[in-house]
């Protein structure tokens, strides 16, 4: 009986060592792999084309806004209105936020 | 046979065979050898030239004949033929515009009271050499050597002064105050280096928690009270330090030295300051040697000092000893598993063929591109991610997500790995079948058969390779000025502080080394032999690793010899 | 009134962010007033740097200047602008601009013009340093188009024209002695009738230009469009600094777009063609990624770094070919055996010696060496072959032993104290060749009178330094090789009475010759990618030529003095990794092809 176990746990041993240097044998290959993937990866966004995304749609805040200005992210803009008043608004519902009047109230 | 007779035989016999042919593609190695040996020659003379103390010369020097004659004192490191006609016209006044002028350049030291350090001269403005006895050169810790003559000792209020019946008193009572300044020197650095650092340290990890804690919003008054006392606690404790380190400096600034320069100017240098005082022109060659010695150990074993351009190389030493050893951890098991698959495991097909050329090419791979595929992949991907899970507090001060030891570490490791590979494959390549079918039939496993049989009789193969590895990883710069090495380290990457291995922190390298002070150091005058001595060291350590290497694997074919008859 | 907006950014408790406008005055609240002008303002523009302000007002007949300066530095931070002066222009009428206010533009090369529309087609360009002087009048659109739109790109000295045709061109004036205005480029036309807009893009040179039924975001220095969509009644746009959201203002509403537009600066004739970047006299091949200023216009093409590299392998190869495989061919077939077994395992060590070593070597001992001794090392190169062959000749009249030790295949060690006696000798006569022939100075004389620029780290010091590192690869491959071909063959030839020389040039070279390419192949690849020598040998400068005499600037090099600083992510770091795969690929086909090579000829002469 004790044979018997030795057998199996010899057979154990050997089936798992099989199994770790397999393993090791295709992460290795895996790793070199790994190297040109990589690199290819760094530098395919290079030839990647444009893409935009329609995020959000609203009427105008005035259709003859000319001139209009975003910040830094995007989400604030401003335009100068015919009464010389610079509006603010948001840029993705188009909810106006403030109006500065630059030119007093003399239009 | 007469003689004009014979002479035409030779003529022709040496015509027709084409001899001058032969010589000629002979010349070939004669001129590659002739190069690679002047190379090291080179490298040893210049660099191991360094540590031997030179005489000092003094002389009176004026460039221009409006100019007064001025005094120099110095040692002659430098030694060149100029053509004449360049010098006329860059400007001198020279004897005559034909042939070739001789110039010195001359170490004056005294970086701290003169413009420069260093002084080229042209030996026909010079007038009145001599070699003075007492003149001596005064290594310092900061701003280089002194050149000058020692007149006084200070020891607090004792003053001792020269003995004007020629004994060594001065001396004597000189070296042992630097002794002493030495001694105490140490003291400090063990309380500054050691305990100092270990308080940091602490406040370090309490500066962490506390941004963790605020970070996972656990903050609460009882957290803020710990840590207020723990702080308190280390504080007490630097201070305590600080006292006994301002002691110990008030006793180190006890002692100091008058000198006059060449000029007769008086200075007053502090003892603390000086490492070695020597007197050149009056010391025999036992007393030269052994401070020759001296300066070679000190080469090895000191940190380096004054911008990398003096002192020793220790630190770029035990960095690159230590990152090798970690090289090694990374590509022993992932290579020597590889082959062994590769050979053993895998069905041998189309794949493992292709995996086999994949291999052999990454082995002529430019080591740049592993450079960069390390500072990309490592250092910000894996590295970057590590930071974000693991030390978040920290950010956005990187840890693991900037070059360190352990990505330097790996990257090479990816380099040797065809190498290793390789040679164990070799290695496999030789044993011969009867071995492991032998073992079959007496009833092992595969596994078996590898860890009694196989192992053994590769390890010559695989510590060939290994070897191989590791002489190029001394030697290899490239990656590493991307992915960890540094002119400087603050620290080294192993120390007393727990965790003792520090994989993050960033490393200095022998190689390295040799670019960084060679070509980016401010003073080359003053960088390069240190440079030279540098690189004649490395060369010895990849020309004893290669022997080494050569010798195990000529063992190895003696090993095979006998067991296939 | 000159308003400048800031915005402030907040972030609330649940990471939201909040972004509202701030607005500032820096020439007062008042409004200011332009005496002098008749008429309604029909355009304005302002250029604002760190130190100067400029604005200009076209009013009817003319146009007036106003300029601002204000000290900087760390104790001035935010100090008040100084008016420093005035100008007049006047202007001539321009009948042909249909009711339509006239456009200006401030720009131009360093700043300092001011360009108006003189008529439909044309625009009148005033030196502003030279008192307002009429620099140029440039006809910008074509026949029968008019200008519609004008704009300055980022960085200032570029302008952008529009044209009722749809016609988008790039204009700066040139660094030409003349200063001309020309057109630099132009790009992909719009559709759907004249150009009714174009918007900077800020921080890069890209734009966004817009018809009544077609937009599209552009890149000046890559040249084309990279984004093309329709749309109607497009009456205005904007776009952030961070160049990911755009605003359309259109007939149908507001279009809030997000836009993935990360590197429009990457085409193919950037990388490989020639760009006519601003500041540059006409288009050319240049890499410059970067520099102090902030306006910078990076210029990544790869044509003076793909021919720096082969500049560098080229020299390597000169000098390493001729030593390896003459040292090859004469190790496999002449040598003596004992004496062969004791090359070998040099060259190994030759083969591992840091290359490192060899580059501060090659800048630091070697530059200066040949530099200085330029005659003496010609008169080697001319005397060394000429010596060994002589001595080949007198050594055949020694007799006996000493005689035979040459046949005997030691005449490498023979010949072993010739290069250093003949170098010697070169060297000590090297000061008096050039002052007798070159006026003391040879890289002096090679410039004024061949017209060669001399720099002392040059591709000279480069081949040798390289080359001898790529001449153990040569050597142990080709040797091998050569060493390898089949006894019978060479004792054939010699038994039909050829001699050894024959037998080598004829026998042993052609049928080795699948191991010698491989040999050389494997060395190229070397050469090819090494990057410590050439770091500290050459002066490390993009330069486009094959002067032996002057630097270069290799892709591997490049990667490993840029890679450091360049940001992640960016455009330059991406083609940073573009050249390590350009290297990764060559390398890889060059081994490919040697191991190949190598494999048939194992086969081919496993059964002999």
């Amino acid at each position: 009986m004790w044979s018997y176990l030795r057998e199996n746990r010899r057979k154990l041993v050997d089936r798992t060592a099989a199994g770790v240097i397999s393993l090791g044998g295709y992460s290795v290959i895996g790793i070199i792999a790994l190297i040109f993937i990589f690199l290819f990866g760094q530098i395919l966004p290079l030839f990647l084309p444009a893409d935009e995304d329609a995020l959000a749609e609203y009427s105008a805040p005035a259709p003859t806004a000319e001139r209009v200005l975003l910040d830094e992210y995007g989400q604030t803009g401003l335009w100068l209105d015919a009464g010389g008043a610079l509006r603010e608004f948001s840029g993705e519902s188009g909810e106006l936020l403030e109006t500065f009047p630059l030119l007093g109230t003399a239009p | 046979m007469s003689g004009a007779d014979k002479n035409a035989l030779i003529w022709s016999r040496w015509r027709g065979s084409r001899e001058g042919g032969v010589w000629l593609i002979a010349s070939a190695i004669s001129l590659s050898l002739v190069l690679v040996l002047g190379m090291i020659l080179l490298l040893a003379v210049r660099g191991m030239g360094y540590f031997w103390p030179s005489e000092i010369i003094a002389f009176e020097y004026r460039e221009y004949r409006e100019d007064p004659w001025m005094p120099v004192q110095g040692e002659v490191v430098g030694r060149e033929d100029v053509i004449a006609a360049q010098l006329i016209s860059a400007g001198y006044e020279l004897e005559s515009d034909q042939g070739t002028v001789e110039r010195w350049l001359i170490k004056v030291g005294n970086r701290d009271v003169g413009p420069s350090d260093f002084l080229w001269v042209l030996r026909q403005h010079t007038r009145a050499l001599k070699v003075p006895e007492d003149v001596a050169v005064i290594e310092r810790l900061e701003w280089g050597n002194f050149y000058g003559t020692i007149s006084e000792l200070h020891r607090g209020d004792e003053r001792i002064g020269r003995a004007q019946d020629g004994s060594e008193a001065l001396m004597d009572a000189l070296r042992e105050s630097i002794e002493r300044a030495e001694a105490l020197r140490i003291q400090v650095r063990e309380i500054e280096k050691h305990d100092i650092g270990t308080i940091n340290a602490a406040l370090n990890a309490l500066r962490l928690e506390e941004r963790g804690l605020n970070l996972r919003g656990e903050w609460s008054p009882e957290h803020a009270a710990r840590l207020e006392r723990a702080r308190q606690v280390q504080q007490q404790a630097f201070e305590q330090l600080s006292g006994q380190i301002a002691e110990l400096r008030e006793q180190l600034m006890r002692d100091s030295i008058s000198v006059v320069d060449a000029e007769g100017a008086r200075h007053e240098i502090e003892l603390e300051q000086i490492v070695r005082v020597l007197v050149p022109n009056r010391m025999g060659v036992f007393s030269k040697l052994a401070a020759y010695l001296e300066r070679i150990w000190e080469f090895l074993s000191d940190e380096p000092r004054e911008a990398n351009t003096e002192g020793g190389i220790f630190p770029a030493l035990f960095g690159t000893v230590i990152m090798v050893l970690l090289m090694t951890i990374f590509v022993t098991p992932g290579g020597v598993i590889a082959a062994i698959y590769l050979r053993e495991y895998a069905h041998q097909g189309m794949l493992t063929r292709i995996v086999r050329i994949a291999i052999n090419n990454l082995a002529g791979v430019p080591s740049i591109v592993y450079g960069i595929f390390g500072l990309g992949f490592f250092v910000y991907f894996v590295g970057g991610e590590i930071d974000e899970v693991f030390y978040s507090e920290n950010l956005p001060a990187p840890t693991f997500g900037s070059p360190g030891l352990v990505w330097a570490s790996l990257t090479l490791a990816l380099l040797s790995l065809p190498v290793v590979v390789v040679a164990t494959e070799e290695g496999l390549a030789r044993v011969p079948k009867s071995m492991a079918e032998g073992s079959y039939a007496l009833g092992a496993t595969q596994f078996e058969m590898l860890r009694t049989v196989l192992m053994p009789i590769i390890s010559p193969a695989i510590m060939t390779g290994l070897i191989l590895a590791i002489a190029r990883a001394a030697g290899e710069v490239a990656p590493l000025m991307l992915v960890g090495a540094v002119k400087l380290a603050p620290s080294l990457p192993v120390d007393f502080t727990f965790p003792f291995v520090h994989l993050d922190r960033q490393f200095m390298h022998l190689g390295f080394h040799i670019y960084d002070v060679g070509f980016q150091s401010p003073n080359v005058e003053a960088a390069q032999p240190l440079v030279y001595a540098t690189a004649f060291l490395l060369v010895l350590i990849i020309i004893v690793l290669n022997l080494l290497a050569i010798q195990i694997r000529n063992n190895l074919r003696e090993q095979y010899r006998s067991l296939e008859s | 009134m000159l308003v400048q907006i800031g915005y402030s950014v907040s972030y609330g408790d649940d990471g939201s962010r909040a972004v509202r406008a701030r607005l500032e005055y820096p020439l007062g609240e008042e409004p200011l007033r332009w005496a002098g002008l008749a008429g309604p303002i029909e355009a304005l523009s302002v250029l604002q740097t760190e130190e100067r302000l400029t604005l200009a007002a076209a009013a009817g007949d003319a146009v007036q200047v106003r300029f601002y300066a204000r000290p900087s530095g760390f104790a001035f931070v935010d100090a008040d602008w100084q008016e420093r002066g005035k100008l007049n222009i006047p202007l001539e009428a321009a009948p042909d601009l249909d009711g339509s206010s006239r456009r200006m533009m401030i720009g131009g090369n360093r700043q300092r013009f001011l360009f108006v529309q003189a008529d439909a087609r044309s625009l009148a360009v005033y030196d502003l340093a030279a008192d307002a002087r009429l620099h140029a009048l440039t006809q910008v659109a074509g026949e029968g188009a008019s200008i519609t739109a004008l704009e300055r790109l980022s960085g200032g000295t570029s302008l952008l024209i529009g044209t009722s045709e749809g016609a988008l061109s790039q204009w700066f004036t040139n660094v030409d002695a003349a200063e001309t205005f020309v057109r630099a480029r132009e790009f992909d036309p719009l559709e759907g009738g004249p150009v009714r807009g174009i918007v900077p893009e800020q921080g890069r040179r890209g734009f966004i230009a817009f018809t009544d039924a077609d937009w599209g975001i552009y890149h000046s220095t890559a040249g084309r469009r990279v984004l093309h969509l329709e749309d109607a009644g497009i009456a205005a746009a904007a776009i952030n600094s961070r160049s990911d959201r755009l605003l359309l203002n259109t007939a149908s509403g507001v279009r809030y777009y997000g836009i993935e537009n990360e590197h429009p600066d990457v085409s193919w004739t950037l990388m490989w063609g020639q760009v006519w970047y601003e500041g540059y006299a006409e288009p050319s091949y240049q890499w410059q990624s970067s520099s102090a200023s902030s306006d910078y216009e990076p210029k990544l093409s790869l044509v003076p770094l793909s021919l720096g590299t082969l500049k560098a392998t080229f020299y390597a190869m000169l000098f390493a070919i001729p030593l390896g495989l003459a040292g090859a061919v004469y190790t496999a077939v002449f040598m003596a055996p004992e004496m062969r077994r004791m090359i070998k395992p040099t060259v190994e060590l030759m083969a591992a010696l840091p290359t490192v070593i060899l580059g501060f070597l090659g800048g630091l001992m070697l530059a200066p060496f040949i530099e200085a001794h330029l005659p003496g090392l010609a008169l080697f190169l001319v005397l060394f072959p000429l010596f060994v062959v002589l001595v080949s000749l007198l050594w055949q009249w020694l007799p006996g032993p000493a005689g035979s030790w040459a046949q005997r295949g030691w005449t490498a060690l023979i010949l072993l104290p010739l290069p250093v006696l003949i170098g010697w000798g070169c060297i000590a006569l090297s000061p008096g060749l050039e002052t007798r022939f070159f006026g003391g100075d040879a890289p002096a004389w090679i410039t004024a009178n061949l017209g060669i620029s001399f720099d002392q780290r040059n591709a000279l010091v480069v081949g040798v330094a390289m080359g001898f590192a790529v001449v153990p690869t040569i050597f142990s491959i080709a040797e091998d090789a050569l060493f390898g071909v089949p006894k019978q063959l060479i004792s054939g030839s010699l038994a039909l009475g050829a001699s050894m020389w024959h037998t080598t040039m004829h026998v042993v070279l052609p049928t080795a010759s699948p191991g010698i390419f491989s040999a050389l192949m494997i060395g190229m690849g070397r050469a090819v990618g090494e990057t410590m020598i050439v770091l500290m040998a050459t002066g490390n400068t993009p330069l486009l030529n094959f002067n032996m005499f002057e630097g270069m600037r290799t892709l591997s090099a490049n990667i490993a003095v840029e890679m450091p600083e360049a940001e992640v992510a960016s455009t330059h770091y991406r083609v940073l990794f573009l050249c390590a795969l350009v290297l990764f690929v060559f390398t890889f086909i060059l081994n490919t092809t040697a191991e190949a090579v190598r494999q048939r000829l194992r086969e081919r002469y496993g059964s002999l």
